[in-house]
């Protein structure tokens, strides 16, 4: 799988079953304890995540995306702890696929079961790539440590396959920079080194969050571009992170928009991009400078800022930003993610209105 | 304009000067690489080479680049907090008179500095927490002893208003706003002493999308009210384009291209613009769509630049000429200033968008 040409590739993409889940996100809450009261980082998400398909996840700073992903994995610490749900893995196995797959967090935090999945098969990129590799040990060793715990090789042979994912995401003169420092490389260059670490053990999904957030537009259209190269050729599944929807629209085949916690619309990259049902997302593309059609004008803004997350509005959480906001109906009850368009779901009463 | 220590030239010389709020010219700022026991200099990192640009009054410039090409410590040279190594920064005081900020000593350049103010990037970086938000804003007023204690008040309480903050919120600390919130407070202050120009460098990469339309759309009406002049330093195109009027596209330390947003967009002028522009995400799905193109390597060392033009390694229209011959800056169109060679000759891709 590994060396899959092009001709190969394509015929592992025909025979795949369609839509083979790899991971089922099921009624995931995450809390957190704090001195202002519980904050519920993640309040009730599902979705699933195909293979081959990139399930995008957007939303402002704190409305629980990253928190959501590094659940996934178990990777929350104190005071922050799992309250409920499952996360079923589906290991991509030769034979078929067990019924039920994994529930990851189900899993002892540090038995060797899950330490297995992290980083063998779920593996994680994070935004800061000089914060997420060891200042101590150059990338080579940390590569081949990452390799040897997941594969039964040597340290020979673990350097040449560093030195192969190396090249393979572009890094220049691979066989010299796997002896650097992370402080030596460039930003985009660390953030190749991550990826190469991340794919070297072939991971079945890979959980990008804000991988190209502060790096140049040309960086991160040379690592978008690889990603998306890299998973054409290895047909794995991806969840990625953002807070922009220009990088959405470039990776994503499914979209989940997020605000304090709970997921507000769901839907395909086109349907999101072409209409965009839940006020909040509406507004998110709005506010973007250049969707606007009239240059120069003011730009729309959503008012207020996001609300302190450990005292969440009642009813409808965007309620008191929102411009269709309906007294006595959205400041009360609490609006189910329910579909409003072919496949696409969203949770407001703008469209429930009439009913019950 | 050239005799030495003539830091204040008569308002009847001005006439190079034109209209122009500030006229930056053939800005140079190294810092030297010092090796060794009895730390030697031994070689230049060349931040800003050569920089030279004009803000009009009420006027915004927008300075983009990737990181490293020098647009951070080009705003601070203007500022002041660096000195330069080279060039002029002429600067319209308000009383008509021309100076060159880059002669100034720290002394004489302090009454300049009321009209000179800047905006951070990170705005929970920029206030010191243990400081209240009056004693945050007031600070400028304090220091160059304008009006006294109730009058002060009576001038932030006014400020936060007009930066959409609640007069009340005074009395609290940093730690009580949030990111937007933050960032009107820097606002505020840049305002306290009426400046005429402001330099930001990055006011808005911090902030979330909702709450950036929100900055944005405020310093758009600061401006109208009150004619102020921003140097809007900033790597997202995209914003650069609706904020700015005028902008300075910069490579390694030099000018690439000028132009207005418009142009730039529609019919970019050097290869180096074309591919920024190519490298934006579009705003329409577009997955498993490779784009036109995308610019390979990286931003070369400012210490160890290429010969000629310092962007032929990655452009992919770079002929012998480049390799050898750096290029000089020169107009092509009435505003329209272009460092390539061989534009004449290039048909280059903008963004219809």
């Amino acid at each position: 799988m590994v060396k899959t040409n092009k001709a190969e590739g394509t015929i592992i993409n025909a025979d795949k079953q369609p839509d083979r889940k790899v991971l089922e996100i099921r009624d995931l809450y995450v809390e957190f304890s704090t001195p202002d009261g519980v904050v519920k980082a993640v309040d009730g998400v599902s979705f699933d995540v195909a293979e081959g398909k990139t399930v995008g996840i957007v939303g402002e700073s704190g409305c629980g995306k990253s928190v959501l992903a590094r659940s996934i994995l178990q990777l929350i610490g104190r005071p922050g702890r799992i309250a409920g749900g499952e996360v079923l893995y589906h290991q991509r196995a030769e034979g078929e696929e067990t019924a039920t797959g994994t529930d990851i967090l189900r899993l002892p935090p540090n038995g060797s079961e899950i330490r297995s999945i992290r980083g063998g098969g779920i593996s994680m990129i994070f935004q800061e790539p000089m914060s997420a590799f060891s200042p101590v040990h150059t990338i080579g060793n940390q590569m081949v440590e990452a390799l040897r715990l997941h594969k039964p090789i040597s340290k020979v042979e673990a350097n040449e396959q560093a030195v192969d994912w190396l090249q393979r995401v572009g890094m220049p003169n691979p066989s010299e920079r796997i002896g650097s420092y992370p402080y030596e490389l460039s930003g985009g260059q660390l953030q190749r080194a991550m990826i190469a670490l991340a794919l070297s053990t072939n991971p079945s999904l890979l959980i990008a969050d804000e991988p190209t957030t502060g790096l140049d537009v040309t960086t991160q259209a040379q690592i978008l571009d690889l990603l998306g190269s890299l998973q054409d050729e290895h047909g794995m599944a991806m969840i990625f992170i953002t807070h922009d929807l220009g990088v959405i629209a470039e990776i994503a085949d499914e979209v989940q928009v997020m605000y304090l916690g709970r997921v507000v619309e769901e839907a395909s990259v086109v349907e999101l991009f072409q209409s965009p049902q839940h006020p909040y997302t509406k507004a998110l593309f709005t506010s973007m400078p250049g969707t606007s059609k009239i240059e120069g004008s003011r730009l729309p803004t959503i008012m207020g800022s996001v609300p302190e997350p450990h005292s969440r509005p009642a009813g409808c959480f965007f309620h008191p930003r929102c411009d269709s906001f309906m007294p006595g109906t959205c400041d009360r009850s609490e609006p189910e993610l329910l579909i409003v368009n072919g496949q696409q779901k969203a949770s407001c009463f703008l469209y429930t209105k009439g009913e019950s | 304009m050239t005799q030495e220590s003539a830091a204040i030239v008569q308002s009847t010389d001005a006439a190079d000067v034109g209209d122009d709020l500030l006229n930056v010219v053939g800005l140079k700022k190294y810092f030297p690489i010092r090796r060794g026991f009895i730390r030697r200099s031994t070689s230049m990192v060349r931040a800003v080479d050569g920089l030279s640009f004009s803000v009009k009054s009420g006027e915004t410039l927008g300075i983009v680049g990737e990181s490293g090409c020098g647009k951070t410590t080009a705003s601070r040279c203007i500022v002041r907090s660096l000195k330069p190594t080279e060039g002029q920064i002429l600067f319209r005081t308000g009383t008509g008179d021309v100076v060159d900020l880059a002669n100034l000593s720290q002394s004489q350049m302090r009454p300049l500095r009321r009209d000179i103010q800047f905006i951070f990037q990170d705005p929970y970086t920029s206030l010191n927490p243990r400081m209240t938000i009056f004693q945050i804003v007031a600070e400028p007023l304090i220091v160059n002893k304008v009006g006294n204690r109730s009058e002060q008040e009576d001038r932030v309480s006014s400020l936060l208003q007009r930066v959409g903050l609640a007069p009340e919120y005074m009395r609290r600390y940093p730690h009580a706003f949030s990111g937007g919130q933050r960032q009107r407070v820097g606002i505020a202050r840049a305002l306290a002493l009426n400046p005429r120009l402001i330099v930001a460098d990055e006011p808005v990469s911090a902030l979330d999308v909702s709450v950036q339309a929100q900055v944005l759309n405020l310093m758009a009406d600061l401006q109208q009210d009150l004619g102020l002049a921003y140097i809007f330093i900033a790597h997202d195109l995209r914003v650069v384009r609706h904020i700015c009027h005028r902008v300075v596209v910069m490579y390694v330390g030099k000018v690439a291209e000028i132009g207005t947003p418009e142009d730039l967009f529609r019919d970019p002028k050097h290869p180096y613009t074309e591919a920024l522009i190519s490298s934006l995400p579009a705003l329409k799905p577009s997955k498993g769509k490779r784009r036109t193109f995308s610019l390979s390597g990286e931003v070369p060392d400012p210490a160890n630049p290429p010969s000629g033009c310092f962007f032929h390694p990655r452009c992919k229209y770079a002929v012998e000429q480049c390799r050898v011959e750096a290029p000089e800056v020169r107009e092509i169109e009435p505003g329209r200033f272009t460092s390539c060679h061989r534009i004449e000759e290039l048909e280059l891709v903008g963004s219809a968008e």
